[in-house]
């Protein structure tokens, strides 16, 4: 029987809804059980790659240090996926890859927050553990974001984790963890914008093996956005040159230069249509500074990069 | 003959008087008696004159004033009355003069008395008043002027008395002998109307009061002008003008009375209305706009009178239609059209020619720099990638009429560009005009034109035979290479360029019009520029157009820097030098984005001088600080001027081994010269760092300042620099330790007590870090008992302890030098305010450290707008070091207070702080005073203002500042500045040790 046209152009229009309403769906995943499954994109801009293998082989904690939007993130996704790979860990087998546990700091975080906490359940009392302890059982490379926004005492308790003893000891339920072979210990601040307040204790910063990240070149910069945001390579290298110019800024009128991501985003924005000038004011102007005179020198810049 | 009363016969009175030896009591009481016969009134008046004469004169003297009494009672009718004015002003005369001038005075009196008894009578009356204010030697030209009111004839009396009233008023004003043009005035009157000279004698104009001497002087003059032909208008201006110019700025009331003299020189009747034309033209704008306003009349005057009343009369309409700033261009403009054609002047003059309405519409589409200015620098910035500096071409040269001031130029650290941008029809084409020319001299400095190799091309093209051709063909092909780097970059202004070059080429001078050499440097230009229509080109240099084209072809596409820029000039001049002409080279006219270059930046790389021997001497290690005197610093300087060594301070070769003068940046800044000079001979002690660089400095920061009369911002005004106050090895710190070891320990006891970071426990929270077993078990119990639980059952530790964030700023005026006398009984000798605030930071830091909270401490002082000094003393980031007690020991007062820029500075070190609570303690010993802080040196009014603005911009940052002044009439312009709970006047100044902490500890419990 054949099927009209129109029919089976609806139908094909509703598998294709179909199809974009499971990518859509959203998942819900233990935090422990989270694994980089597909090779992420990152643009080796020096010897990161190397220095981290030697790190993760040797168990030494990894500080990621850089403004933001620099790839840090990115980089510990990519390094989670690479020492999974190196380790002959199969990703497809599904809890045999190396998991991944981000932790986003903030100055509210406690140690509870990181170690665990008793929590009500019926009539009795469950301990509960928190991301950092379930990452040393699980042997887990845990990344604790922005560190230096946690509050001072929540982060000493790192200390045992991070030299030779590599334990962690959980004082409300009087055990000591310690860490699974494959437990990597990562943390990243952005020196730029952090007041003196905010700094590194000197005695947790000693206990790291430092990685520094500026900006990509203009040359590794067009690779990145060109590959990130899918448009040209002329565009690429053009919104490279936009990035480059603003941050010529940094330390004067802004705190921050502009990163990669934004340059992405504005790239991905191009790429959906919206003018060249159009999407970096949006993306960039707007974004880095709310003076509208720095707004406008921004802009100013942009219009003489983008016809 | 008469008796004398009864308590005439008293010898009480007479007692206490120190007698002169030869006059005895009985002979006194014998002169009375004589006196009485004339009037008891007399005698009255003797015995109450007696007491003051006596101690002046020797007893022939005293015979002689009792003579000359009766001689002036015998010699007039009104002779009692006359008597007895004498008796009472002659004291005053002796006790000023000598006995000499008295007779004098008496027969001029008499003589007076003559033609009026009522004017010689005032005469005498009123000589005491006349003596305060005056000086005696002018008592005689006084009472001639009187006579020769008199002696013009019948009725003049009340003239007289008029004048000798009136001329001892003024008196209080102005000294006798610059009364001359007033008294002509009088005269001149009394000659055609003794009653209008009576009125104009009496008159006293309401304002007079208010204006400086020199100003009714002036007004006095231009009465004289008219007294002669138009009395009655004299007398009109005289009683108008001083209210007519009281509404002007004070530099200006004289030079505006002197535009209205010129302009009424053909009508001196029309005087008044022109004066109160002008006046009420100019009472419209600010102060320095009538400033601006009269001396750009200056000009126009010298050309034509009528000109200048058309200017003064529309200048109020020209004020809504333009900015001040534009005026000077605006006249200029009118100034070249009145030269050629003054009817033509007249109408631009007037706003009455078509000239001028388009003038005036390119001017209100004008921008100004100062406007744009921080946009345009960080334009050049991103671009460059350098921290180019942008300055008005004022800057470079303050001459307003140098053609240097209407082109960009740069040295490659600064970028000059005109103060404004004006020619187009739009704003925004005026705003591609700047910006476009910041492309290009951002781009200057990205793609090389100033390397190192720069100054030696300038300095060779210099010695070329015709110099002016070979730098025009230089600049034509580097600028060119610049444009198409520029355009290859930055692909965005390409069209931009396009338009203000399309623009630009309308302006050229047309080919044919030229002189072979110009033709052939225009033709290299717009073929460079990719602008030459070929069949513009005149047929007689067509061949060698082909020159060119053929040197150039794929030059750019090869050109890599400005050597190659060289060589290429190398043959283009080489070629052109040899065209036959017939008058000598006349530069080519810079493209407007392009820019001029001042030589002067760029100064003649000859071999470097090293400073005289004596100043760095062999006793000297290198990085140390050497102290020279102010007259090897002058010859140093001196010599900067001269000669071309500028650059041991500022050429990057030698930086190894430079030497550097602290405290004379802006050397090269002509506009400053003379507030440098100043400045600089004002600082005692200038060192000789051997290594190059500002070191222990910061800046410069620029800082907004608030002008209360436009009720703006002068943006960008005041220039501030922070400095490290050098350690010195004193222990004076440790002395004062000592000293306050009570206080100190006392208040670091109060502070504890503020303290400290603790972590709260809150208790019955949803959520938290462990469980709160009280409300866990009540929950257990609820729910057993069947009611719904409550969730609350944890605990959670929250910081409760607020972050404060103290600034102190000290003032380290000349001022705080003063010695104060140690009157209350304190320990110890008298101190210096300087040193009292000193011991004041130090005990306050003890107390800080104590609480551990965030503090920093800085001095301020400076001389002039420009030169803001803001002294570290301790930054937050500081710790409470060795070094930091040594930088203490070297807080020394220096020059002026300018409190707004250091506040402004403040908020800045204040905004960066995240704290709860951010304190300003601002902690002085007077009003803020400093060089140029407001147009009047007399006025404080600026600067409170100024300083109240900035005060309040604090308060809006969220910063709560306070002011602590030592100045015990602090209150009359801290009431003004701020609100009363916003500061304190300490009283006994050596108890500001004891107070400080506790305004501290106040501040902080709010």
């Amino acid at each position: 029987m054949s099927v009209p046209d129109e029919q089976q152009d609806s139908r094909s229009v509703h598998s294709e809804a179909k199809k974009i309403k499971s990518a859509m769906k959203s998942r819900e995943l233990k935090v422990e059980e989270y694994h980089i499954t597909e090779e992420p994109f990152y643009l080796p801009l020096k010897d990161e790659v190397d220095l981290f293998q030697a790190a993760f082989r040797s168990k030494i904690p990894v500080l990621l240090k850089g403004p933001t939007g620099t790839g840090k993130t990115r980089f510990v996704e990519y390094m989670t996926y690479i020492m999974s790979r190196e380790m002959g860990l199969s990703d497809k087998e599904e809890g045999k890859s190396l998991p991944l546990i981000t932790v986003a700091c903030h100055e509210d975080l406690t140690s509870t927050d990181l170690v665990g906490k008793f929590l009500l359940k019926g009539d009795e009392t469950v301990w509960v553990d928190g991301p950092l302890t379930k990452a040393v059982k699980a042997g887990a490379i845990c990344y604790l974001d922005e560190i230096v926004e946690a509050r001072k005492d929540t982060t000493v308790i790192i200390h045992p984790l991070t030299d030779h003893r590599r334990i962690l000891p959980i004082d409300k339920t009087g055990n000591i963890v310690e860490a699974h072979e494959n437990f990597l210990l990562v943390i990243s601040y952005n020196p730029g914008y952090q007041s003196t307040m905010k700094d590194l204790k000197q005695s947790t910063r000693q206990r790291f093996v430092a990685i520094d990240f500026q900006y990509p070149s203009r040359q590794q910069e067009t690779q990145i956005i060109q590959h990130e945001s899918s448009v040209g390579e002329e565009i690429a290298y053009e919104l490279s040159k936009v990035g480059e110019k603003v941050r010529n800024l940094k330390g004067h009128t802004l705190t921050e230069g502009a990163s990669t991501r934004l340059l992405i985003y504005a790239g991905r924005l191009i790429k959906e249509g919206i003018p060249a000038r159009r999407a970096c004011e949006i993306a960039i102007s707007a974004s880095l500074s709310d003076e509208s005179e720095v707004q406008r020198a921004i802009s100013e810049v942009i219009y003489a990069i983008f016809p | 003959m008469r008796t004398l009363p009864d308590d005439y016969r008293e010898d009480k009175p007479y007692q206490e008087i120190h007698w002169s030896r030869h006059l005895s009591h009985h002979e006194i009481l014998t002169i009375a008696e004589t006196l009485g016969d004339f009037s008891p009134v007399i005698v009255s008046v003797f015995r109450e004159v007696l007491r003051s004469v006596l101690p002046f004169l020797t007893r022939k003297e005293f015979d002689q004033w009792v003579l000359l009494g009766k001689t002036v009672y015998n010699g007039t009718p009104a002779g009692v009355e006359l008597c007895t004015n004498y008796l009472q002003s002659s004291p005053k005369l002796i006790s000023t003069g000598s006995f000499y001038h008295l007779k004098g005075w008496v027969e001029q009196g008499l003589e007076l008395a003559k033609r009026s008894s009522l004017t010689a009578l005032l005469y005498f009356q009123i000589t005491p008043t006349f003596l305060e204010r005056g000086e005696i030697f002018h008592l005689r030209p006084w009472g001639d002027t009187a006579l020769q009111i008199l002696s013009m004839g019948d009725k003049k009396g009340e003239a007289a008395v008029s004048f000798l009233k009136g001329s001892a008023d003024l008196l209080q004003f102005v000294p006798f002998r610059q009364l001359k043009d007033w008294i002509a005035a009088g005269i001149d009157m009394v000659k055609q109307s003794p009653g209008l000279a009576s009125l104009y004698f009496a008159l006293k104009p309401k304002g007079l009061d208010l204006l400086y001497a020199t100003e009714i002087l002036r007004i006095f003059q231009l009465c004289f002008l008219i007294s002669k032909t138009h009395p009655e208008k004299a007398l009109e201006l005289y009683e108008n003008s001083p209210q007519t110019i009281l509404d002007l700025s004070p530099t200006v009331r004289g030079m505006a009375m002197d535009a209205a003299k010129k302009i009424s020189s053909d009508k001196p009747e029309g005087m008044v209305r022109t004066l109160e034309g002008i006046a009420a033209n100019l009472a419209l704008l600010t102060y320095p706009d009538q400033e601006s306003v009269l001396e750009n009349e200056i000009p126009i005057g010298e050309i034509s009178i009528k000109a200048s009343k058309a200017y003064l009369n529309h200048v109020g309409i020209l004020f809504e239609t333009i900015p001040e700033t534009f005026l000077p261009h605006w006249v200029d403009k009118g100034l070249s059209i009145l030269k050629r054609d003054e009817q033509r002047g007249i109408n631009y003059f007037s706003l009455n020619s078509k000239t001028c309405r388009k003038e005036l519409s390119q001017l209100k589409e004008a921008i100004l720099l100062e406007d744009h200015q921080h946009l345009l620098t960080l334009y050049a910035h991103a671009l460059s990638g350098e921290e180019l500096r942008l300055k008005s071409t004022k800057e470079l040269d303050p001459d307003e009429s140098s053609p240097l001031r209407d082109y960009p130029s740069c040295d490659g650290h600064t970028i000059f560009l005109p103060p404004f941008a004006a020619g187009e029809e739009e704003r925004e084409e005026n705003f591609r005009n700047y910006k476009i020319a910041v492309a290009h001299q951002a781009g200057c400095v990205e793609f090389g034109s100033f390397e190192s190799g720069f100054p030696i091309i300038l300095s060779i093209l210099h010695s070329f035979p015709i110099r002016a051709l070979a730098k025009d063909i230089f600049f034509i092909l580097e600028d060119g290479r610049i444009d198409r780097k520029l355009t290859q970059e930055y692909r965005g202004l390409k069209q931009e360029m396009d338009l203000v070059l399309s623009r630009a080429m309308k302006r050229r001078p047309p080919l044919c019009e030229l002189p072979i050499q110009e033709a052939l440097v225009e033709v290299l230009l717009r073929f460079t520029l990719d602008c030459l229509d070929e069949g513009e080109v005149p047929p007689d240099i067509t061949e060698h157009l082909f020159f060119i084209k053929e040197n150039l072809k794929g030059f750019y596409e090869e050109a890599r820097g400005i050597w190659d820029c060289y060589n290429k000039t190398l043959i283009l001049y080489d070629y052109l030098s040899r065209l036959p002409t017939s008058s000598s080279y006349l530069p080519s006219i810079p493209l407007y984005y392009r820019g001029r270059l001042d030589p002067e930046l760029f100064p003649d790389p000859g071999p470097w001088q090293c400073p005289p021997d004596e100043i760095l001497g062999d006793r000297h290690k290198e990085g140390q600080a050497v102290s020279i005197s102010m007259e090897d610093l002058e010859r140093i300087l001196d010599r900067l001027k001269d000669s071309k060594d500028l650059e041991f301070i500022q050429g990057e070769e030698l930086s190894s081994q430079g030497l550097s003068i602290t405290d004379t940046e802006g050397v090269t800044t002509k506009s400053s010269e003379d507030d440098r000079c100043e400045y600089e001979q004002r600082n005692q002690t200038f060192f000789l760092p051997a290594t190059h660089g500002k070191t222990g400095q910061e800046g410069p920061f620029y800082y907004d300042e608030w002008d209360y009369r436009t009720r703006t911002y002068r943006r960008k005004w005041c220039c501030l620099r922070e400095r490290v106050i050098e350690p010195l090895e004193s222990g004076l710190v440790d002395e004062i330790y000592k000293d306050h070891m009570d206080l100190i320990q006392k208040v670091k006891r109060q502070f504890q007590r503020i303290r400290p970071e603790v972590l709260e426990i809150v208790r019955s929270v949803e959520w938290g870090d462990e469980i709160d077993f009280p409300a866990m078990i009540r929950s257990v119990v609820e729910k057993k008992a069947g009611s719904i639980p409550s969730e609350k059952v944890f605990t959670r530790r929250e910081k409760k302890t607020r972050r404060i964030s103290t600034l102190f700023l000290m003032d380290m005026s000349a001022s705080t030098d003063e010695l104060i006398p140690n009157e209350q009984g304190k320990k110890g000798k008298d101190k210096k305010v300087i040193d009292i605030e000193i011991e004041s930071l130090v005990v306050m830091m003890e107390a800080l450290e104590a609480l551990a909270d965030e503090y920093a401490i800085f001095g301020f002082s400076g001389y002039g707008r420009e030169h803001v000094d803001f002294y570290r003393i301790k930054d937050f980031s500081d710790n409470y070091s060795e070094s930091l007690k040594r930088r203490i020991s070297n807080i020394r007062p220096k020059q002026g207070t300018r409190m707004g820029p250091v506040i402004r500075h403040a908020i800045e070190k204040l905004r960066s702080m995240e704290s709860d609570q951010r304190l300003l303690l601002l902690l002085s010993d007077g009003f803020p005073q400093d060089h140029g802080y407001g147009e009047d040196r007399r006025s404080n009014e600026y600067a409170l203002h100024d300083t109240m603005m900035a005060l309040l911009e604090a308060k809006k940052e969220g910063i709560q500042p306070f002011c602590i002044t030592m100045d015990q009439g602090g209150h009359d312009y801290l009431r003004k500045m701020c609100d009363p709970r916003s500061y304190l006047v300490i009283q006994d100044i050596y108890s500001l040790p004891e107070k400080l902490p506790n305004i501290v500890e106040s501040l902080m419990s709010w």
